[in-house]
């Protein structure tokens, strides 16, 4: 017979494998299809445009869509690659007692903002179905794109419940980029020394 | 009850970003839970769901990815060690010329990464074993480097300029082009620095070797791929050819047709550019959003009125206003990153620079030279630890010595920018 603390270490450690495996999948989406696809799109309509003078009068629509999948599909794994900037000042000096309640604030404030926008997106999807909305110029009912942002919404949160440290994971599966240097900051703190000669963010 | 929210949730958002929460969940739970409190769950939760739906189909903000996908694409050429070896046949001889060419070496290769970090990691790493061999100062070659760096963020294509553009709702195309006279007087300002300390003092930076004709004529040649990027998305921009978000995918795309053929870029690299590009992308979007959201929170409670309206009432002026913005921006620049400098000050300032009548374009190019004060100085100075990785045997405190001279020259610039408006809004005034 497990005892309670036992069931919610094994729930979180749950959590932690079925939604690294997720967000690692998610991560493949963006990378290897919706921005590559977003980049020939906008090249595509920029040459048909002044070079034809026909541009793609579905092209800011999709481009838009496709934006908001590449967003949200990396953002599980953003996570996970340590990349969301804060303030590392004083953080990377907290030790013990003192680093977990900081982690827990992160989880909280995290799980707080992701979590309802996960919730009212897939409460919108439906109402957005009901009526039958659609792009402006692609005539494609746009509640899908909703229900994904809520349900990549939900990963996240869900990662930072089964991996609240933020420690840095390499998703199952994923061979993700390990990326240390940023556009004016490093993931982990230049205080920590730990940027990698050659790794370009 | 509105200011005490108000009040209550710019103290609750410092004691998390302090606790080091990152700055995009901070925001946009702070932000949430007080739009909880005013105006009921409905609205909140609508909040939550509706700013990133509308931002992440916005079309400017596919101006991030795609830029920062070039960056990333150029980074993997290999093109900087021949910019270097190119500049270095023309001007390596004079005096402090290694130094000078790492400026402009610096200058042309962040205009197209548009990363200042990434701009020292490589450069630093290519010019740093010339200097030291010919017997450079360390002090000079580290601050050189590190200062150099700073300039990708000011010379277009820059992200912190679309950031910028984005949060303010400011056209990115006039903000490229108004970086540009900016970005080469700051160049120029950090060459006249190395030059007249090299003159007075030739055992800080000996002349290197000079080029003979054929080689500058060589040279040239291997400049033409960064040029002619830089002419195609700057001179398309300016003549109104394309929007920003265009002259990005065209420049990735421009990237790859020279690069992929010539087998300097392989398909690994790109890949690994993507996944970068995506990463990055995904934390400035979750800084926006959250940003956005708390920036509405602030606006609910009128708190931004009241700060604007006090502001107003000191009767500082324009250039009392900058001074006192200068002081703010090397407080923030001490505690954050160039972005979260951004976010957390933009929705309090930002009203007060238009009730005061200062140009949001020149403004920009303002905030964003007080970003590169910030990634030079200490205890962050994101750029000087990336300097230090590349030279372990310089001490710390030598390249932060080393950079103080340039950081002088920044506050020159900014001067000279306050005293004559039009070195930023000259080239933007002319675009068709």
């Amino acid at each position: 017979m497990r005892s309670p603390l036992q069931l919610l270490d094994a729930a979180l450690a749950s959590t932690d494998v079925w939604s690294s495996r997720i967000s690692a999948v998610l991560f493949h989406v963006a990378v290897d299809a919706t921005l590559p696809a977003l980049t020939v799109i906008v090249t595509v309509d920029v040459i048909l445009r002044y070079v034809f003078n026909s541009p793609l009068p579905w092209g800011r629509d999709v481009n838009g869509l496709l934006l908001l999948i590449t967003i949200f599909s990396a953002l599980p794994h953003t996570w996970d690659t340590r990349y969301h900037i804060r303030m590392e000042v004083f953080y990377s000096r907290l030790r013990g007692r003192a680093r977990n309640w900081a982690d827990v604030a992160t989880g909280v404030a995290g799980i707080l903002f992701f979590a309802l926008m996960g919730i009212q997106a897939l409460r919108f999807a439906p109402y957005m179905a009901a009526t039958g909305e659609t792009g402006e110029e692609l005539l494609v009912p746009v509640w899908p794109f909703m229900a994904y942002m809520g349900f990549c919404s939900l990963v996240l949160a869900a990662r930072l419940i089964g991996n609240p440290s933020g420690e840095e994971r390499i998703g199952l599966g994923a061979e993700a980029p390990r990326t240390e240097i940023l556009y004016g900051e490093t993931p982990n703190s230049p205080d920590n020394g730990t940027v990698v000669d050659g790794e370009l963010q | 009850m509105l200011t005490v929210v108000g009040v209550s949730a710019v103290i609750l958002l410092l004691l998390l970003l302090l606790l080091g929460v990152p700055i995009a969940f901070a925001m946009g739970a702070v932000g949430l839970l007080g739009i909880l409190i005013l105006e009921g769950p409905s609205v909140a939760m609508a909040h939550a769901a509706l700013v990133p739906w509308a931002e992440g189909r916005s079309f400017v903000l596919v101006t991030i990815p795609l830029f920062v996908l070039m960056g990333q694409l150029v980074y993997h050429t290999g093109l900087a060690s021949e910019l270097y070896d190119g500049l270095r046949a023309w001007i390596g001889w004079i005096p402090g010329g290694m130094a000078i060419t790492s400026v402009l070496a610096c200058g042309a290769f962040g205009a197209v990464t548009g990363s200042s970090i990434a701009t020292v990691a490589t450069m630093g790493a290519i010019v740093m074993p010339e200097m030291k061999r010919f017997g450079y100062d360390r002090r000079l070659a580290t601050g050189a480097l590190a200062a150099s760096g700073t300039l990708g963020i000011l010379i277009p294509p820059s992200v912190i300029f679309i950031f910028y553009g984005v949060m303010t709702e400011t056209s990115i195309g006039a903000l490229f082009i108004a970086g540009i006279i900016p970005g080469i007087l700051t160049a120029a300002m950090f060459s006249a620095i190395i030059y007249f300390r090299c003159l007075f003092r030739p055992a800080l930076g000996p002349p290197g070797p000079g080029g003979s004709w054929q080689e500058r004529t060589d040279a040239l040649k291997r400049l033409g791929p960064i040029i002619g990027l830089f002419a195609l998305i700057i001179g398309g921009i300016y003549g109104g050819i394309f929007t920003p978000t265009e002259a990005a995918g065209v420049g990735c795309s421009g990237v790859l047709v020279a690069a992929l053929p010539r087998r300097r870029l392989k398909l690994p690299d790109v890949r690994k550019a993507l996944g970068d590009t995506v990463l990055i992308s995904v934390m400035l979007f979750a800084i926006i959003v959250g940003g956005y959201v708390f920036a509405r929170l602030m606006a609910v409670t009128g708190l931004t009125e009241s700060i604007v309206q006090v502001l107003l009432q000191m009767d500082l002026g324009q250039t009392g206003f900058l001074f006192l913005l200068v002081l703010l921006y090397l407080v923030l620049g001490a505690m954050l990153d160039v972005f979260g400098m951004l976010v957390l000050s933009i929705p309090f300032v930002m009203p007060a620079v238009l009730a005061l009548g200062i140009d949001p374009v020149w403004f920009g190019v303002f905030v964003v030279i007080m970003a590169e004060v910030a990634l030079v100085t200490p205890p962050i100075g994101a750029n000087v630890f990336v300097m230090r990785r590349i030279a372990p045997d310089v001490p710390m405190e030598d390249i932060f010595r080393g950079v103080a001279p340039f950081v002088l020259g920044e506050f020159v610039v900014i001067l000279l920018l306050v005293l004559f408006p039009a070195l930023a809004l000259w080239l933007p005034s002319m675009m068709p």
